[in-house]
């Protein structure tokens, strides 16, 4: 199991607290603590972190405050921009809702891979996180091809496994999320250009997602 | 590997399968399986149900893992957050924002490049695995497919990855195609030996001209002699039937159609029994063992001949040479030959003619002989 994992089954409610003062809404108090981990252990894929526990809790202090100064932002940009972005702000918030879909998606994935034994986390994020090709890992790692290819789908059979032992249907999980995925590449279509003007080009684009459904 | 596969089906051990699934699953990633592998992971993949299942679950799982990416961003947006002077602008869009879905237009489309190239490399992930999942689709139906032909003289053996063989004689074409429910073979021209592994649920059957030949367990020789079909059975029993003409299965493709168009059933024939037919059956006899043996001599690369006329003889010679051979002589055509021969050595085999049944063979050119007389009888 990841050190980040560890601590942070051991002081969830450390910082649940921290959240609790900036927002009264349970549910958001549970995606900014579920974001801290997220953040921190994406944080240690990259470097050894000495102190999991410090780390977590400076984590979610500094996500608390960013999140508090946007607050105050946004609502004055809003007023400022409020004219003439209804549409995109409509069509927008389907893929908003993929978005955190896919955000929990990646802590419950994240959470499986940080439970497995140092070794397979290790060469499976090599794979997916790092995009290296097998034959890479093993020249990183200094071990033989069919080791890492050992390793990975060992990790592989682990996170199947204990996502099952979480309730989530392992083969459902990755089918949800790609419509999920789909959705959202469709919503890019929609992303308009710098040179456009933004009302017709989100008209435009809004047409050819209707016809491609 | 048959016997292996064989105690993977009768003792089926959930996370064995998984363990060998997951690990077909890295193979396949980078592409580099030597022949023998994709033969061995097609194996695997159509010798149970169970191997298909637990590859595809993990198949899907292994692809929504993809997602794993986006964790680069996480980690990217912390170093952000760690170093004072970036603060929140440049780390995304935050829950709350996507929550209320109040975003400044200009930092939307900010946000949109990065979002774009995560969404396309999850995209691109996504077309990999719709790619796989068509693969695996598609070996659920067709389990397998492949056509081999045998030059003249060459003979050639098929395994096939439920167990059954097939050996090609001379100058033959099958073509091969196994789905979820059927076997289906195309004698398209020549002779073959199946040697069938018992499947009830599938049932093995050999297409040839208008007739189809259908087994369950069994082995038996299908040879297409003109448009007659020529069946030997050595074991089990088999099923004759014969198809409207013009049904011809000129197309590997159209095999799949063959079951539901309508077949005349003519019998059955069992071991020990050898039919030529088409339209009907035109003969049934019974053949002594040693007969069959000698019948289907060519499976062990020898012609044998227990008194056949030299016409039979010099017909079934020629099936494995280019070279055409003629009798003019009608009184010969019915001079009884005994021998055996090296299927291979057809130049021997016409020396063997010449010198110890005391005939004239005269070579009229490269690829043509007559065989006479000899001239002082």
């Amino acid at each position: 199991m990841s050190k980040i994992l560890h601590a942070f089954q051991q002081h969830e409610k450390s910082i649940k607290r921290i959240f609790a003062r900036y927002c009264r809404r349970h549910e958001e108090i549970e995606d900014y603590t579920q974001e801290t981990f997220l953040k921190a252990f994406a944080a240690e894929t990259k470097t050894d972190i000495q102190n999991p526990k410090a780390f977590l809790l400076r984590v979610a202090k500094n996500l608390a405050l960013s999140e508090l100064k946007r607050k105050v932002n946004t609502n004055t940009d809003h007023i400022e921009d409020s004219g003439g972005t209804e549409v995109l702000i409509d069509e927008r918030q389907v893929s908003i809702e993929n978005q955190i879909d896919g955000q929990r998606k990646l802590v419950v994935a994240s959470k499986v891979i940080a439970s497995l034994p140092e070794h397979h986390r290790q060469a499976l994020l090599m794979r997916k996180m790092e995009k290296l090709k097998f034959k890479q890992i093993a020249t990183r790692l200094n071990v033989s091809l069919s080791t890492v290819e050992k390793r990975v789908a060992t990790a592989l059979v682990q996170c199947n496994t204990r996502l099952r032992e979480e309730g989530y249907d392992p083969a459902e999980f990755g089918s949800v999320l790609s419509a999920g995925l789909a959705a959202e590449a469709n919503s890019l279509r929609q992303q308009p250009s710098p040179d456009a003007d933004s009302n017709e080009k989100t008209s435009d684009n809004k047409s050819e997602l209707e016809s491609e459904q | 590997m048959t016997t292996d596969t064989d105690s993977i089906i009768s003792f089926p051990d959930s996370k064995e399968i998984e363990a060998q699934a997951a690990l077909w699953i890295m193979r396949a990633e980078d592409n580099d399986m030597s022949a023998a592998q994709q033969q061995e992971f097609q194996t695997w993949l159509i010798s149970s149900y169970k191997h298909r299942e637990a590859y595809t679950k993990l198949a899907a799982l292994w692809g929504s893992l993809d997602i794993l990416e986006e964790l680069n961003d996480h980690a990217a947006a912390v170093d952000h957050q760690q170093s004072p002077k970036n603060t929140a602008k440049t780390s995304g869009p935050t829950l709350w924002e996507r929550l209320i879905g109040l975003r400044p237009f200009i930092t939307a489309r900010a946000l949109s490049a990065r979002a774009f190239s995560v969404s396309a490399f999850a995209t691109i992930a996504l077309i990999g695995i719709l790619g796989l999942s068509y693969q695996i689709i598609n070996n659920l139906n067709q389990l397998h497919q492949g056509s081999y032909i045998t030059a003249l003289g060459e003979q050639q053996t098929i395994n096939l990855p439920d167990g059954s063989a097939i050996q090609i004689n001379t100058n033959s074409q099958v073509d091969v195609t196994y789905t979820e429910t059927a076997r289906i073979i195309r004698l398209v021209s020549g002779e073959a030996y199946f040697d069938v592994a018992p499947n009830k649920q599938k049932p093995f059957s050999v297409y040839a001209g208008n007739g189809v030949v259908t087994a369950v367990g069994t082995a038996f020789s299908v040879f297409l002699n003109n448009e007659k079909i020529d069946v030997i059975v050595e074991e089990g029993s088999v099923a004759l039937a014969s198809r409207p003409s013009g049904s011809n299965l000129s197309e590997t493709n159209s095999i799949a159609q063959a079951n539901s168009q309508p077949q005349a059933p003519l019998g059955v024939i069992t071991a020990g029994q050898k039919a030529i037919f088409e339209k009907t059956v035109e003969s049934l006899d019974m053949v002594a063992p040693a007969t069959i043996q000698r019948k289907l001599s060519w499976r062990q690369g020898r012609l044998a001949f227990a008194g056949e006329p030299l016409a039979e003889v010099v017909a079934s010679v020629s099936r494995y040479t280019d070279v055409t051979i003629d009798i003019d002589d009608p009184s010969l055509r019915e001079l009884p030959i005994a021998g055996s021969f090296n299927v291979g050595e057809v130049d021997a085999m016409i020396e063997a003619l010449e010198i110890m049944i005391d005939l004239r063979i005269e070579r009229i050119g490269p690829k043509r002989l007559r065989i006479l007389r000899p001239e002082n009888i």
